[in-house]
């Protein structure tokens, strides 16, 4: 970590006495911000805070007319009209949603807006060669320049993403919660690569829900609640702890219910179930997978990104692209086979996917209609869709779950991530299946919708369902679980109960083992 | 969802079937000619119809070019059979009502076509009219003002200097019988295989690049057969030497210009491009005023071929051309397209109207079948994207 300089003229930045209303609603009041050259500057706050609010001004989204305060970048006020002022004051934003052609190369990508060219003519070599310049500063040296996006993994986009706007020489990086789709290593690779920008001069913002990524490589943590500021700490000087006392307002002692694990009957039970992979005949997602669950119980999938997780639960209520090649499928203890998702859900076996946005919800339809889309039946009668039930049983879960909305019929994409997650949660609540899935329940969600969200599935619990979650967060497998089952590459490499339930003994299951040995032939290599 | 972190090797059979899903439509196309071969007893492949089917292509695969570029940047045209209608009667009303030579008609026809576009292009860009209104819009004004200018008559005849654009073939030097077709055809023909050469270095790199190398040579023997046949008729026709220099441009506009990148990225995430400080306005402007250009030559080539210009000229061309860009490989859905591939679409729908016509099948067949092979086009590429 680098050391902070107290000298005034280190501020590459300075946002003061910022607020911003919306009606008569303060997103920000006279919130201060600053920014050093050459720094790691996390934002941190639960949803609907004001981190993005703060962001879309410094990024020129709101302008200069629409909230009061001053932004100073170096010694020098800016008004930014436009993104596009920001742009040329030198803030590149990393959007969550990466902004990519993903029909275009690598280098397409890198350069596009900025191509080098001779009267609208493309210089190809000068583009390819600032290219691989780029790809090395982020760590992508080894790919192909004219790969196209779309074949890259989602951690490798995020550094493209990062790579253009080093193209554009900008000095100020803000990531909006660049790790939230990312694995583990992909995760620590990126943030290192934070790291050496920061060190070679670049200074970056960045907002992120999960805290121990932000202790490990920021410089400060600015925390915002309820549109105020709390506070700016140096990260040497505060706890995880702390940090989230300052994020929720209270001292935040359990963030997962206490809750007694009182298994039931059987619920599912799976055996030697086996799925090829979709689009490439001849491999193999999910070898041999055979498990059981019981009623009242929360069952957790660890595993790494790619372990076949989620194909596994896929697969099993018949929404995976290729069907199961064997295996078989008790559901209450009777053999069953489901022809499509919907005939799943019928029989009680419910997956809450873990993308949202594309397989979960209709975005641009209201709260109302998202709820109750699974269960015509219960709103309407004879095909007529009852707008008075359909409310009722809506404001009905937006109460239990906490969901902070203006209206019912407000569009769900409206919403924050942790909203959405619930709104998905309550689509399938409404049904009570028997075996709930959930498909990381808690991705790009903060520590507040975590909490209720957390506490729903407890509840689910209590009241007899069999609940499944598959979680890539240490903290949740480890809070959540009554019994741990451990997957790698395909295949379930262990059960985990009770004491057992370690981050050290998930991990040794969950790594493959040839890379375990490659990991300590390097160890040796380096004593 | 999680990623396959497994490379894909690739067995031979696997390779194969890669190989075929790329040339689906030239093998369908080859395919086709072999059909109508022998249903026809050999007339369909004889050096005459060739060159005929040719001359019906044209027209259509210089329209089918432009719509290309429209349908990747996420847009479509439905007005270019009205655009078509359009400047062929007032570049033919000029000749026959006011004796205009043809190159103040072309001219004219141009800057009408030019205009057109620019119009098009001011309300999607600039005023947020979705393509499809604004050009259904023109589909309809412009077969009106076909009519007008036509007085709903058939105008002609055509200036010969006119008409040579769309009848004619190669001049001759006079030593031999289609001396510059040969000519031409021996010189680009060992053009592209020096350029091949030198690009691709020793031997090493040829085995190297298989698939680049593939290509070279699927690219010579198709410049030699093409020159072969029309120099066994009556040379090159003249409508043939245009769409090829369409297609020069257009493929160097797509490939080469930032202005090309810039509409394929707009088609792939306009958000990206518009974070990445592309003035989409300005490009989605400057394509439609170019596609209003690429329209008005289509124009040219049409009436020339025809010889007159008549009211209902150019009808149901727009989705002719727009067929033809998505059997060669254009994906509605934007981003994706080939401008050579919609030479390609633009023959396999030409080679259909004229062999059904050789065999002197009925219309209403004709349109069916037609519709049949577009229905089974879109859908194999569906079925491809979804084995990705």
């Amino acid at each position: 970590m680098s050391v902070i300089d107290e000298n005034p003229n280190a501020f590459l930045l300075r946002m003061s006495s910022i607020s911003k209303s919306f009606g008569s609603f303060n997103a920000l009041s006279d919130v201060n911000f600053d920014l050093r050259t050459g720094e790691i500057h996390g934002l941190i706050g639960e949803n609907g805070a004001g981190k993005s609010t703060l962001m879309r001004i410094l990024g020129g989204v709101y302008p200069a007319s629409s909230f009061t305060g001053e932004i100073m970048i170096g010694s020098s006020p800016c008004q930014f009209h436009s993104a596009h002022d920001s742009e040329n004051a030198g803030i590149a934003m990393i959007h969550q949603e990466l902004e990519l052609a993903p029909n275009l190369t690598v280098d397409e990508n890198i350069n596009l807006g900025r191509e080098v060219n001779t009267f609208g003519v493309i210089r190809s070599q000068k583009n390819l060669a600032r290219t691989a310049a780029v790809l090395q500063r982020v760590g992508l040296a080894v790919i192909d320049p004219h790969t196209k996006i779309s074949e890259l993994s989602l951690g490798q986009r995020q550094l493209i993403e990062i790579g253009k706007a080093l193209v554009q020489k900008q000095k100020i990086i803000i990531l909006d919660e660049p790790t939230t789709s990312l694995s583990l290593v992909e995760a620590e690779n990126l943030l290192s690569i934070m790291r050496t920008l920061a060190n070679e001069g670049t200074a970056l913002i960045f907002i992120t829900h999960r805290l121990d990524e932000l202790m490990a490589v920021s410089d400060r943590i600015t925390v915002l609640r309820d549109g105020k500021l709390v506070g700016t700490r140096s990260t040497d000087a505060v706890s995880t702890e702390g940090l989230v006392e300052m994020m929720v307002g209270r001292p935040l002692s359990q963030l997962f219910p206490q809750r007694k694990s009182m298994p039931g009957s059987q619920a599912l039970e799976v055996l030697s179930w086996t799925v090829p992979d979709a689009k490439r005949p001849g491999l193999t997602r999910v070898k041999s997978a055979s498990f059981s669950t019981r009623t009242g119980e929360i069952v957790v999938f660890a595993g790494l990104v790619g372990a076949g997780r989620t194909e596994l639960a896929r697969s099993l209520i018949c929404g995976y692209g290729a069907k199961a090649s064997a295996g078989s499928l008790k559901l209450g203890g009777l053999e069953t086979s489901f022809a499509s998702p919907k005939d799943a859900l019928r029989k009680g076996l419910a997956y809450v996917t873990e993308d949202r946005k594309d397989d979960g919800l209709v975005l641009r339809q209201s709260i109302g209609i998202n709820v109750t889309l699974c269960a015509p039946h219960k709103v309407s009668r004879f095909g007529v869709i009852s707008q008075r039930k359909q409310t009722e049983i809506a404001s009905q879960y937006i109460k239990s779950l906490n969901v902070k909305c203006r209206s019912l019929d407000d569009p769900v994409g409206d919403l924050s991530g942790g909203n959405q997650q619930k709104i998905l949660l309550a689509k399938y609540l409404l049904l009570r299946p028997k075996v709930i899935i959930l498909d990381e329940p808690t991705r790009g969600v903060d520590v507040g919708a975590r909490l209720d969200i957390y506490t729903t599935i407890a509840q689910l619990a209590e009241s007899g369902s069999s609940v499944i979650v598959i979680s890539s967060d240490m903290q949740e497998v480890i809070g959540l679980a009554d019994r741990v089952i451990v997957m790698c590459e395909g295949a379930i490499t262990g059960e985990l109960v009770g004491d057992e339930v370690t981050e050290g003994k998930i991990m040794e299951l969950a790594i493959p083992k040839s890379s375990i040995n490659s990991l300590l032939e390097d160890k040796n290599g380096t004593h | 969802m999680e990623r396959t972190e497994v490379l894909y090797g690739g067995e031979f059979s696997d390779r194969f079937r890669q190989a075929v899903a790329r040339n689906a439509v030239l093998i369908a196309l080859v395919l086709l000619f072999a059909v109508f071969t022998y249903l026809t007893g050999g007339v369909f492949l004889s050096v005459r119809n060739l060159s005929n089917l040719s001359l019906q292509t044209a027209a259509v695969s210089i329209i089918a070019m432009g719509m290309v570029l429209v349908i990747v940047s996420g847009n479509i045209d439905l007005s270019a059979g009205s655009v078509v209608g359009a400047v062929g009667a007032a570049t033919a009303v000029m000749q026959v009502q006011m004796g205009a030579q043809p190159v103040a008609a072309i001219s004219v026809g141009l800057v009408f076509g030019l205009c057109i576009g620019m119009w098009h292009g001011y309300w999607i860009a600039y005023r947020g009219v979705p393509s499809i209104i604004v050009t259904l819009a023109s589909m309809l004004a412009l077969r009106g003002a076909a009519i007008a200018i036509t007085q709903g008559k058939t105008q002609a005849p055509l200036h010969p200097g006119f008409l040579w654009i769309g009848q004619s073939y190669l001049p001759t030097l006079g030593l031999f019988p289609n001396d510059t077709t040969i000519i031409g055809t021996i010189i680009i023909g060992l053009g592209v295989l020096m350029v091949a050469v030198k690009r691709l270095g020793g031997s090493s790199a040829w085995t190297r690049n298989k698939s680049n190398a593939a290509q070279i040579m699927a690219l010579t023997i198709m410049i030699v057969a093409i020159g072969g046949v029309m120099s066994a008729y009556r040379g090159m026709p003249v409508p043939l030497l245009i769409v090829c220099c369409v297609w020069l441009v257009l493929s160097f506009v797509a490939t080469k210009t930032v202005f090309g990148k810039q509409v394929f990225a707009i088609g792939g995430n306009a958000r990206a491009a518009v974070l990445s400080g592309v003035d989409v306005k300005a490009r989605i402007f400057g394509l439609f005023s170019l596609m209003g250009v690429v329209t008005a030559i289509a124009a040219f080539v049409f009436t020339a071929r025809v010889g007159s210009a008549s009211a209902s000229a150019g009808a149901m061309m727009e989705l002719d051309a727009i067929a033809a860009a998505i059997i060669g490989g254009t994906s509605l859905a934007g981003g994706i397209g080939s401008i050579g591939g919609a030479i390609i679409g633009a023959l396999v729908m030409t080679t259909l109207d004229n062999g059904m016509s050789l065999l002197n099948l009925d219309a209403s067949y004709q349109l069916a079948i037609k519709a049949l092979i577009l229905l089974l086009a879109v859908w194999f590429d569906t079925v491809q994207k979804r084995r990705g």
